[in-house]
């Protein structure tokens, strides 16, 4: 990677509010960097905030958060001043795919409709061109009919064909980066890899840089993003957010992770959110420990959380 | 058989959709005509002292004169048949105030109340849906603390005396609001054709009568309105913070669709869809509400016909009413399925 990563995300934290009135940190210490046309894995366990690290590259945190870090974009900061900054690129040159692909398109809003709109808001082009951008985009994600898919609904399409609209509307504005979180997770196993195989596909004929969000090191295995990734992990609770000293830092060898982390220390009167504590590990190709948990992931996984 | 099973068929989903409904609504008609007539046989009180005066009455001759006319006299089974075989020709009887054919009293009186209806409807739902928008937007701030106020207000003032205090500070008081009716005194109505008098103002280009007309129609259909303000508001703001919350909307906000996009076609239209219903449930609540504010502001409708007709225990008249009121019920009921199928594709009618 030469130069400036197109996006870099650096000592992210991202802190809620509680029901009782306090604030939960959420995400912490992340540290992610994209070059162009470069595919990057984040992997965590589930809640361990690796939706809300992305949503807060988009400026799309719920209300209330806090954040603290930086969210670079080709040179742009993407937090702070009210959010305007990711709103400049959000959905045009910064796109992403939700997780489950069952809710994330509108139930009421033709495929057409909602792969054109913010064609015509951010590309200045009319309906016609527009129409003519998703088609082929429908066709490159490989649905069948693309013309007449547009005029039809949602709920009329199977869950990975719903997949594959919601990757066609996310690249039709012509993205640069486009954010996968979990594109999978809500599928069959049986389309899980070819949407993956897609995603690969899309990138490297679009130019395109791609962060893989997954709970899965198989998948991540799967697409080549062997090189790099980044591990985020659950593992602290509300009291002792701020005291305890950093789990991990598994820069070059997880296996120095201390045992007891596995654990999170029990706190009874703690709600049973435990709360997450993130660690970055830019991994290097040479690094034993990752090669070996690549290999085989799902070993890798058990033995370590 | 299997012609016509295939020809109906061939029928688009609306048509057939249409057709099955009238024929249901048909038969819903047919059982109001019976329960109507069994209540007019059970209620206490007898048709010939309401309508005669006590001379009248006390004369054997023209009580039985009467009873002839109004068919009275018949077994009350005979009666229900006469009245059916009338009603299939179009003729719902002639009603013991008026003496004139209820059909003509309802042409007269009802479009009165659809006009005034119908503007408080609109009137309803247009400020119910944006008060509900911005309470929804602005959740838990000062909008929507402000807005709670409003349709709390809306939904727990009574009609009744809202018309009343209402009328008395426009109307005594500043003198902004014209009087009672729906023309100034003396006022010519404009040309018949709808007898919903601002339309067939604009109609026919009277202006003027148009200005009069819509400036009568504004108070009562206001007050009229308010209820429904408060619950279509209410209402309107829980589905939007329900539909805000959906991956859907996110998602058009990751698409980068400028708010007010996200607002209005991504989270407004699931929300419209379940408002459509509320709505027409809160036509068939306004149908009765204008019973109150109709007499408050002597509008000539079909609630102050109703109420007149069930003082007199006007037979025919009640019954002609109850039927006219169910057929509009379920025609509302008709066009709420139908925009609601408009509105969500997943909803196949049928
Ligand atoms: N809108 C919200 N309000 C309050 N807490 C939230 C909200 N969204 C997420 N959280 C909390 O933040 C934490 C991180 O959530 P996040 O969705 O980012 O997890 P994730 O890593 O994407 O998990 P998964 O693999 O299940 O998708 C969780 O503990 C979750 O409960
Ligand atoms: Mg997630």
């Amino acid at each position: 990677m030469a130069g400036a990563p197109l996006l870099s995300i650096e000592n992210l934290s991202i802190s809620l509010p509680t029901a009782d009135g306090g604030r939960a940190l959420a995400v912490r210490g992340v540290d992610i960097a994209i070059g162009e046309g470069e595919i990057v894995g984040l992997a965590g366990e589930s809640g361990s905030g690796k939706t809300l690290s992305a949503l807060a590259a988009l400026g799309l945190l719920p209300s209330g958060a806090t954040t603290g870090g930086r969210v670079v974009f080709d040179g742009r900061e993407l937090m702070g001043e009210g959010g305007r900054g990711a709103a400049a690129v959000r959905g045009r040159d910064l796109a992403m795919v939700f997780q489950d692909p069952m809710t994330a398109l509108h139930p009421m809003l033709s495929v057409g409709r909602q792969m054109t709109e913010h064609l015509v808001q951010h590309r200045r082009i009319g309906r016609a061109e527009a129409d003519r951008i998703a088609i082929a985009m429908l066709d490159r994600v490989r649905i069948p009919n693309p013309k007449e898919a547009m005029a039809r609904f949602p709920h009329q399409f199977s869950g990975g064909m719903r997949q594959r609209i919601a990757i066609a509307s996310a690249l039709a504005a012509g993205p640069r980066l486009l954010i996968a979180d979990e594109p999978t997770t809500a599928l069959d196993v049986t389309v899980q890899a070819g949407i993956l195989r897609l995603i690969e596909n899309l990138r490297r004929e679009l130019k395109l840089s791609v962060l893989l969000i997954t709970h899965d090191l198989g998948v991540m295995s799967a697409l080549g993003c062997r090189g790099r990734a980044t591990l985020t992990r659950a593992g602290c609770s509300t009291r002792c957010r701020m005291a305890a000293p950093p789990i991990t830092r598994c820069r070059h060898c997880p296996a120095r992770r201390p045992r007891s982390a596995a654990s999170p220390p029990a706190a009874p009167s703690i709600r049973a959110a435990a709360l997450p504590r993130i660690s970055a590990a830019p991994t290097f190709p040479n690094c034993l420990p990752w090669a070996r948990a690549m290999r085989s992931p799902a070993r890798w996984i058990r033995s370590r959380w | 058989m299997s012609f016509l099973r295939s020809a109906w068929y061939a029928l688009p989903n609306l048509v057939r959709f249409v057709i099955r409904r009238l024929f249901v609504g048909l038969l819903l008609c047919l059982g109001i005509t019976l329960v109507s007539f069994a209540l007019t046989q059970v209620v206490p009180g007898d048709p010939v002292s309401a309508n005669l005066g006590d001379r009248a009455a006390s004369d054997p001759e023209i009580v039985a004169a009467f009873r002839a006319r109004y068919g009275l006299d018949k077994p009350v089974p005979q009666q229900y048949l006469l009245y059916l075989e009338r009603l299939v020709h179009g003729d719902l009887g002639e009603s013991q105030q008026t003496k004139r054919p209820v059909t003509t009293d309802l042409a007269q009186y009802l479009p009165a109340t659809i006009e005034l209806a119908t503007a408080a409807m609109i009137l309803a739902l247009v400020l119910g849906i944006t008060l509900g928008v911005v309470a929804a937007i602005g959740r838990d701030r000062w909008p929507d603390q402000v807005i709670r106020v409003i349709s709390l207000a809306g939904v727990s003032i009574p009609t009744f005396w809202l018309a009343l205090v209402t009328f008395y500070i426009f109307f005594f008081k500043l003198g902004i609001a014209p009087g009672v009716g729906r023309l100034n005194p003396g006022g010519k109505a404009p040309p018949s054709i709808t007898n919903m008098f601002t339309i067939d103002a604009l109609l026919s280009g009277q202006w003027t009568t148009l200005g009069i007309a819509a400036s009568h129609l504004v108070l009562p259909a206001t007050v009229l309105a308010i209820y429904t303000v408060g619950s279509i508001t209410r209402f309107t703001r829980a589905a939007m913070l329900e539909s805000l919350s959906q991956d859907y909307v996110r998602a058009a906000r990751a698409k980068g669709l400028p708010e007010r996009t996200v607002i209005l076609r991504h989270a407004l239209r699931p929300a419209l869809a379940a408002i459509v219903t509320v709505a027409g449930m809160a036509f068939g609540r306004m149908l009765s509400g204008t019973v109150l504010v109709e007499s408050v502001f002597s509008w000539p409708g079909i609630g102050q016909y109703a109420y007149k007709s069930a003082l007199a225990l006007d037979l025919r008249a009640i019954m002609g009413v109850s039927l006219v009121v169910a057929a509009i019920y379920i025609l509302v009921n008709m066009a709420v399925d139908i925009i609601y199928a408009l509105i969500d594709p997943r909803i196949r009618l049928g």
